[in-house]
């Protein structure tokens, strides 16, 4: 179970975190960054070379992180292309974000195929794995969630999970929440804000 | 047969795989099988481990009776399922395989990124774009209908 209900942020608040967090920034001519978001923290896994890969030890770069899985045929696939499209937009400062992918789908998403397709579908991204309880750890501490469900009588499975787009700052603290639904528009404005962000 | 019907728009694709925003408009396919017509048809490309794919169509039913797309098959894959997908109000991206999709008459279920696919797996080799893959698509009353459609990226 998810420590923080963010499905019913939406319902709260009528807007989504990102543009209230864009909205309040606005209205306040205070700082670029919103407040953190409440989720998220350190963690470490195991990155598609096969190497421990921490989050502590990238502080300093902001980073665009979300869960997904190799075998998903539409909404992992449509984040990537979303993110490729925001580093074109972003030209020379696109290198300074790491993309972060999160496998939910240990069983199947060993280094070696998170590094081919990576490879095509973000070149430049952090693929990362683990076994099911890291990940279902990281997940937790996100607010996030996973869930293989049987699929067919093949013995075949999928992998429901959540939808989220998480923007971190330099020091690694989750400060945009964004959702599926929202495009490659507000992806820009929030990784231009923490890349402006102190 | 009278009821296979066939209509291929030529693709005007830019040659990168996956490349970037292109204004030019993207490769559809569109067929007729009796009172069943298919339209916006097209496949994303696959990516490694090419284990996965899928695609999009609209369905219309310009009948009097109620039709059903009761099965799917391609060339360039073993299996090909139909799902339907969503994101919540809790932000969790759910799939499910489903026997059918309904069509009303003079209805109408479109398929699209972000909801509802066909879904491919065991492919025969990788899906690029600019190539066709060719499917068979049969209804509960309508006639089975053969389709060409374009593999292309998403924009």
């Amino acid at each position: 179970m998810n420590p923080l209900p963010l499905g019913e942020r939406r319902t709260r608040r009528g807007y989504p975190p990102v543009v209230m967090a864009l909205l309040l920034a606005a209205a306040c001519g205070g700082p670029d960054l919103p407040e953190p978001v409440g989720v998220g923290g350190d963690f470490s896994l195991v990155d598609q070379r096969g190497d421990a890969w921490n989050l502590a030890d990238h502080r300093g770069r902001p980073a665009v992180l979300f869960f997904g899985f190799t075998s998903c045929p539409d909404i992992c696939p449509n984040t990537l292309a979303e993110i490729r499209t925001v580093r074109e937009r972003l030209g020379d400062d696109a290198d300074a974000v790491q993309v972060l992918f999160v496998s939910v789908d240990p069983e199947r998403d060993t280094p070696q195929r998170l590094a081919d397709y990576l490879a095509a579908a973000a070149p430049g991204a952090v693929g990362l794995t683990g076994t099911a309880e890291d990940l279902a750890a990281v997940a937790r501490m996100y607010g996030a969630s996973f869930d293989r469900v049987p699929q067919g009588d093949r013995g075949d499975y999928t992998v429901d999970h959540s939808a989220w787009t998480y923007v971190l700052d330099r020091d690694g603290v989750v400060r945009f929440l964004l959702r599926y639904e929202e495009g490659p528009d507000e992806l820009e404005q929030a990784l231009r804000a923490v890349l402006r962000g102190a | 047969m009278d009821a296979f019907r066939a209509v291929f728009a030529p693709a005007l694709l830019l040659a990168a795989c996956g490349g970037g925003e292109s204004t030019e408009p993207l490769a559809t396919a569109a067929g007729r099988s009796g009172a069943m017509v298919v339209e916006a048809a097209w496949a994303l490309p696959s990516l490694p481990p090419h284990t996965s794919c899928a695609a999009f169509l609209t369905l219309r039913n310009e009948g009097q009776e109620p039709d059903a797309l009761v099965g799917v098959a391609v060339d360039a894959a073993a299996v090909a399922e139909m799902h339907t997908m969503a994101v919540g109000d809790d932000e969790v991206m759910r799939m499910r395989e489903v026997e059918r999709y309904a069509v009303p008459p003079g209805g109408s279920h479109a398929l699209a990124p972000g909801n509802d696919h066909l879904m491919f797996e065991e492919l025969a080799r990788p899906w690029l774009s600019g190539e066709e893959v060719t499917l068979t698509l049969r209804f509960e009353r309508a006639p089975e209908l053969r389709l060409r459609i374009p593999v292309r990226p998403r924009r």
